[in-house]
């Protein structure tokens, strides 16, 4: 299997290979953007399409002593909250609680009781809003440390923030979010 | 292909989206370190002009000079160059960031980096009596300038408190003829108790501490070069 590194030299030749490698990142990216902003389907689309004609055009830009998962998370990063901004509001959350709302309950300690099925989902419900109350930069390196799995080097790359900082947000976001699940009695 | 991707694809054929060329993205990266580079050049030659201007007062004079006392104290500080230093210190940070991996670090370790290696390029600069000829050319060239330092000519223009400065026309028999900077010529007596600094020459400019006796009449106590001599000399 090719490289990303790989991937992106054969698309500057070649269009199809820039196809094959936004076929490994689009389901990715289609769930972080959701995650980011928690925006409708059509309107994640319309952002993903933003972002693979921004990574299109900027593709030469690519430097392959970095990791490309980084650099297309950034592009999508920066779009993503570029459209929030816009809208000027809060992130909305979507009405219907999806699938990926369970993967919500990973974010409180592993010792906590969780309960049955249905009472799971509503709880999920109630940590991914508690989620969105959070402040921007706290909500972006929680998704991204603990939804996204990404090292605290990735999160550097793609926040284009020093390590320490992030370091330093992972704990202080992770301290607030405790602090409003004790609110909410979770 | 998805049907997402198809559909870029297309968009990206028919609005003929072209790519940034790689050169582009090349100029745009040498362009930061260029500008980083002068920027630090530039803060290191602020560093030897503070150095300089540090180095050049009369430390165990200055508290004697007319309307001296404490004041003069705060007068003698380059604040013109550390707010330039300052500002070049923070420009560069935000300069750095915008590199590659400039992001990696942090404030600390940025402006401490550009702090550190602005101070090293300073003393050579220093050292090599850039800074002084520097100041000269801004004395010269720069309108208003000299009122932002505490400048050694007005310094030495003080002859009622004890302090001339000025050109040494001739010695005849022991005796310094000075013009002062306002074009009056000085008849300097020296005695056996005059310290004349080793690096005085016969000619040039001087520094001379003592008290006046009569108009242009003067007595020395001791003489100094105009130029102080580079540490370690």
């Amino acid at each position: 299997m090719k490289t990303d590194a790989q991937l992106v030299k054969l698309s500057l030749e070649d269009d199809k290979y820039f196809g094959e490698l936004g076929d490994r990142y689009e389901a990715k990216l289609t769930r972080y953007v959701f995650r980011l902003t928690s925006v409708d389907t059509q309107t994640a689309e319309d952002i993903l399409q933003e972002v693979f004609i921004k990574v299109y055009k900027n593709l030469n830009d690519y430097d392959d002593q970095f990791s490309f998962s980084s650099w297309i998370y950034r592009i999508t990063h920066n779009e993503a909250i570029s459209y929030v901004r816009k809208m000027k509001s809060r992130p909305q959350i979507a009405e219907k609680t999806d699938d990926m709302d369970e993967e919500y309950i990973n974010l409180v300690p592993d010792d906590t009781d969780v309960p049955e099925e249905l009472a799971r989902k509503e709880l999920a419900g109630k940590i991914k809003e508690a989620v969105y109350e959070l402040p921007e930069k706290y909500r972006e390196v929680l998704i991204l440390r603990f939804l996204e799995d990404k090292s605290y080097t990735e999160i550097s790359d793609i926040l284009k923030k020093s390590i320490n900082s992030v370091t330093v947000q992972v704990n202080r976001a992770k301290d607030k979010l405790k602090k409003q699940l004790k609110s909410l009695n979770i | 292909m998805s049907k997402l991707l198809s559909k870029i694809l297309k968009q990206v054929k028919e609005k003929g989206v072209k790519r940034i060329p790689r050169w582009r993205f090349i100029l745009d990266h040498a362009a930061t370190w260029f500008i980083l580079i002068v920027a630090i050049i530039v803060s290191s030659l602020s560093v030897a002009m503070i150095i300089h201007q540090c180095y050049v007062i009369e430390w165990d004079v200055i508290g004697r000079m007319p309307r001296g006392g404490m004041a003069v104290y705060f007068k003698v500080v380059p604040y013109l160059w550390i707010a330039i230093s300052a500002v070049l210190f923070y420009f560069v940070y935000l300069e750095f960031k915008k590199t590659k991996t400039g992001h990696r670090y942090g404030a600390e370790i940025i402006i401490g980096s550009t702090v550190g290696i602005s101070i090293l390029f300073g003393v050579i600069f220093f050292f090599s009596r850039g800074a002084g000829h520097l100041q000269e050319k801004f004395d010269d060239k720069i309108p208003y300038y000299k009122n932002l330092h505490m400048n050694s000519q007005s310094m030495w223009e003080n002859p009622d408190e004890g302090f001339l400065g000025g050109n040494i026309e001739r010695i005849e028999e022991g005796t310094y003829y000075v013009r002062d900077f306002l074009g009056n010529v000085w008849e300097v007596e020296v005695n056996d108790e005059t310290v004349i600094k080793h690096l005085v020459k016969d000619e040039g400019r001087i520094k001379i501490l003592g008290e006046k006796l009569e108009a242009m009449k003067f007595k020395a106590k001791e003489i100094r070069p105009w130029q102080k001599p580079m540490p370690f000399k």
